[in-house]
């Protein structure tokens, strides 16, 4: 349980630190994250980030790569990936993955 | 005569408004699945005031539910974060002149919601045409800043409150990654992005057996450097802009 209040109070501390950097430093430069050599590499933090996360949770089953092409989450999160095309919201995406999963559960 | 400060402020909280119909449901959303991968009650909550940003929560919440070590969470969150640098600079030229008991909260309350309010209201340029008054527009900030903060951590108390009571046999744990992909969807905006975002998955799936979920981490690292190479050799599109909401 320290381990969570650890982590909270880390990352807490190092959003804070971010949200004020230039603020408190001096204008639009002021950090050193904020220099145009950096600014640049961090526009890809989300595409990476949240692709990073989401692969391995669709594609890894037990350890390895996932061999059956009709997995019902990995048709689920197709529906899903759809949906966030389509709409850019959280609760239909949500939603349509959830609903997919559990149709294509009772069905495969 | 409502005074200007109260005016700004009220107009701060009014364009705020209806963004909340986005950050209601991600906020139960967060709320639920973090109880539901092992989270205290207490630690759900607290975490939105603590950390106040969203995809960052749900990251933390993920990884505790994987048993990964506190410090490799630490380090995979700070660097999903880092994104709030780009706000920081961005509002600079407009607080970095208020006094301390000002730049502190307003930072504090610096996230993608109360930023896309807060900025327009400084780029709209009205006051600056009118004859010299004082600038008042750090209020609308502070308007736009404690409606978010308010509607997320009263969203996450509904969330943690239902997130006890649902039943593991509901695969709630999918709901994780379907969050995580609906916030991906919106920063695919050009191909450097989708090259970051293909290398990302990619890397993430090859480094999955890293020991402690180190794989995360390295996986971002790498996405985040191919895109930019690719930027940098291949693709020369014009970025798009950073404001772009991609969750609290």
């Amino acid at each position: 349980m320290t381990g969570t209040w650890l982590t909270l109070f880390t990352v807490g501390a190092a959003t804070f630190a971010y949200r004020l950097s230039c603020i408190e430093f001096g204008g639009s430069d002021g950090a050193l994250l904020a220099r145009p050599r950096w600014r640049r590499l961090l526009r890809f933090v989300p595409p990476s980030a949240f692709a990073a996360l989401v692969a391995p949770e669709i594609l890894v089953r037990d350890g390895s790569l996932l061999s059956n092409p009709l997995d019902p989450r990995l048709l689920a999160a197709v529906a899903a990936l759809v949906a966030a095309l389509l709409t850019r919201s959280v609760l239909f995406t949500l939603a349509s993955g959830m609903i997919a999963l559990h149709a294509l559960s009772s069905l495969l | 005569m409502a005074s200007p400060r109260w005016s700004e402020f009220r107009d701060g909280v009014r364009r705020e408004l209806p963004i909340q119909l986005g950050v209601i449901p991600f906020g139960m959303i967060y709320g639920v699945l973090a109880v539901h991968a092992g989270m205290t009650p207490l630690a759900a909550q607290l975490s939105s005031c603590i950390v106040f940003a969203g995809s960052a929560q749900l990251v933390i919440a993920q990884l505790l539910g994987a048993g990964a070590a506190p410090l490799v969470i630490a380090l995979t969150a700070v660097v999903l974060n880092v994104r709030h640098v780009l706000y920081s600079a961005s509002m600079a030229p407009n607080v970095a002149h208020l006094p301390r008991r000002w730049r502190l909260p307003l930072a504090y309350l610096l996230t993608d919601e109360a930023y896309a309010v807060a900025i327009s209201r400084y780029l709209d340029g009205r006051v600056e045409n009118r004859a010299p008054q004082p600038d008042y527009r750090h209020w609308h900030f502070l308007g736009a800043g404690i409606t978010l903060w308010t509607f997320w951590n009263v969203s996450t108390f509904v969330g943690v409150s239902f997130g006890a009571q649902l039943s593991p046999k509901w695969g709630l744990d999918f709901a994780i990654p379907l969050t995580f992909m609906a916030l991906l969807v919106p920063s695919l905006g050009d191909g450097a992005s989708r090259v970051a975002a293909l290398s990302g998955a990619a890397a993430s799936v090859l480094l999955f057996a890293m020991p402690l979920k180190l794989g995360l981490f390295c996986a971002m690292v790498i996405g985040i450097g191919a895109g930019a190479a690719w930027e940098t050799f291949v693709g020369g599109e014009t970025p798009p802009k950073p404001a772009e909401s991609t969750g609290t």
